[in-house]
């Protein structure tokens, strides 16, 4: 077994199981010892890494506050539903204030602006 | 070269199956926050675990792991309970956790985070001179390194969870390998 072969076999099993012919050749060549101790350190590195980081109890929450517009879907549900309603409040409204409104090409002020307002107001002079 | 998969399906608590998930994947469907919150309690370690494999510190976890839930609840419509929800948000976390690592430079984000460094039973010059080895192969390379050897997972197994294909696994496989050992070969 060469060099490159035994590299080979040592990287495709990151450092699981060595066969006999590895194990003779890594005794004569120190460069595939030092290959082999590294690779065996890539294993434990990638095998025992890890977080380890528990979840607290208030991650659930922390999600739920961070649920995309959770509210404003709600509450454009609820603009659609009420949809209809909030138009036929708008065309009541706006009906009752032109019905209300100061009718002011009928009522022209009198030249004496001031008597005009207070007649307006019902106030006599 | 030959690559030798190992096989070795981490279980949980999280794996059996829970009664009602099925409603509280459809109350969640229909906008239902608490129930949403139910699912995430169910799943979070699990979540918590796999991200804990990518990430060393806190922050960088919770994060990915936020993000796992908030995706979920996002394409949860895309859920169609053929195979099990876990499978299904697995998936999900894996992606949000590959995303995150290649959003990340890869200075930045070493495979031991420093504070919460694990006990390392062999030679600790040893590994931190491979640490810094590995600190230099691309996120890609790491993150199917750490599925195949850190968490044990198969070809067949990494490619049903993170919806690739057989053979893109395979590829990607060896030119990680292909990269660990010119990575490891440096200064011999």
């Amino acid at each position: 077994m060469d060099c490159k072969e035994a590299r080979e076999r040592l990287t495709a099993t990151c450092g699981g199981e060595r066969t006999s012919p590895l194990e003779e050749h890594m005794e004569r060549c120190s460069a595939c010892a030092r290959y082999a101790a590294r690779i065996d350190a890539a294993r434990r590195l990638l095998t025992e890494h890890h977080g380890n980081v528990e979840p607290d109890p208030a991650f659930a929450g922390r999600v739920i506050a961070r649920l995309p517009n959770a509210t404003a879907d709600v509450l454009g549900w609820a603009a659609m539903k009420l949809l209809p309603v909030t138009i036929a409040l708008a065309l009541v409204l706006g009906w009752f204030a032109l019905q209300t409104a100061p009718n002011f090409e009928t009522e022209e002020p009198a030249d004496d602006l001031l008597g005009w307002v207070i007649g307006q107001n019902g106030i006599e002079s | 070269m030959s690559i030798t998969w190992t096989m070795q399906m981490p279980v949980d608590a999280a794996s059996a199956p829970v009664d009602g998930e099925a409603s509280l994947i459809a109350a969640s469907l229909g906008g239902d926050a608490d129930a949403f919150s139910r699912l995430v309690q169910l799943h979070q370690r699990r979540v918590f675990r796999l991200a804990g494999r990518f990430f060393r510190r806190k922050e960088d976890v919770e994060d990915a792991a936020q993000e796992t839930f908030l995706t979920a609840w996002r394409k949860l419509d895309t859920y169609k309970a053929k195979a099990p929800f876990e499978h299904w948000l697995t998936r999900v976390c894996l992606n949000c956790c590959y995303e995150k690592l290649r959003r990340q430079k890869v200075a930045e984000q070493p495979l031991d985070g420093g504070a919460e460094r694990p006990a390392t039973t062999a030679d600790p010059d040893a590994a931190l001179e491979v640490e810094g080895l590995l600190r230099r192969l691309p996120a890609v390379d790491r993150f199917i390194l750490l599925l195949l050897d850190g968490e044990g997972w198969s070809v067949a197994e990494i490619a049903e969870r993170l919806g690739w294909t057989k053979v893109n696994v395979k590829v990607r496989a060896h030119r990680a390998r292909k990269k660990l050992r010119r990575a490891l070969e440096e200064g011999l």
